[in-house]
């Protein structure tokens, strides 16, 4: 069924939908750590800006819809899976989406964001599932730590990421 | 006493050697393949609704077929 979740992102891309996706959140982060629980899958995109400045996110929904997808709450459910759109809301993740990294499911090409850029957005939104999220991917996906140094200290993060090793 | 010390010393040896032991197979799980992965999150989520059916509407979702 995740299958059927990649095809589609590669499908919005290959019709003009959107012009990049990566997987992101917990899925994202699965792709290097070992597995841990989660609901939904989410994806990041760069969406279209209006004239008037607002993100609209329309051409992915109306081309869901007119697929067939259904929407329950926030989240598009396709092959079963709840799959969220994440507009990039900031610097760090327009960057993220930049500097993805494609790997493979099922033979299938898939864009997921690089776990450096996994670790500095959970670091910035900071929940505990977040934390966790960091800790994992820390200690399992074999960061590039001057990668991740130099993400931390352009986005005002470094502190942050040294109050978290601290604890 | 000190026969309790040596005790707690050799737990202390043990524990870490446990610990070890869990965080080489966490790095093995971390290198497997996603579609393994997956396989295993769905499989813990059918036994969390299987102890838990209240839960069960909790994991609306399946990842693999």
């Amino acid at each position: 069924m995740m299958k059927k979740v990649i095809q589609t992102l590669n499908k919005l891309v290959s019709e003009g939908i959107i012009g990049k996706y990566a997987i992101g959140g917990s899925i994202g982060a699965m792709f290097y750590t070992e597995t841990f629980s989660t609901k939904d899958v989410d994806v990041f995109v760069l969406p279209q800006m209006m004239p008037s400045g607002v993100v609209h996110l329309g051409a992915i929904y109306d081309y869901l819809r007119k697929s067939g997808f259904k929407m329950e709450g926030q989240y598009f459910i396709i092959g079963g899976v709840p799959v969220d759109f994440v507009a990039v809301y900031n610097d760090l993740t327009l960057e993220a989406l930049g500097n993805t990294v494609e790997l493979s499911y099922e033979k299938i090409k898939v864009k997921v964001l690089r776990p450096e850029y996994l670790s500095a957005i959970a670091l910035q939104t900071g929940r505990s599932q977040d934390l966790k999220k960091a800790g994992l991917l820390s200690a399992e996906a074999g960061l590039d730590k001057e990668l991740l140094k130099d993400i931390l200290k352009r986005h005002g993060l470094s502190k942050k990421w040294r109050e978290y090793i601290g604890r | 006493m000190a026969g309790k010390r040596a005790l707690f010393k050799e737990a202390a040896k043990f524990n870490e050697k446990i610990f070890e032991s869990k965080k080489r197979m966490r790095k093995v799980w971390a290198k497997r393949p996603m579609e393994v992965k997956l396989r295993e999150l769905v499989k813990l989520q059918e036994i969390t609704a299987a102890l838990h059916p209240e839960l069960r509407r909790l994991i609306p979702w399946k990842l693999s077929d």
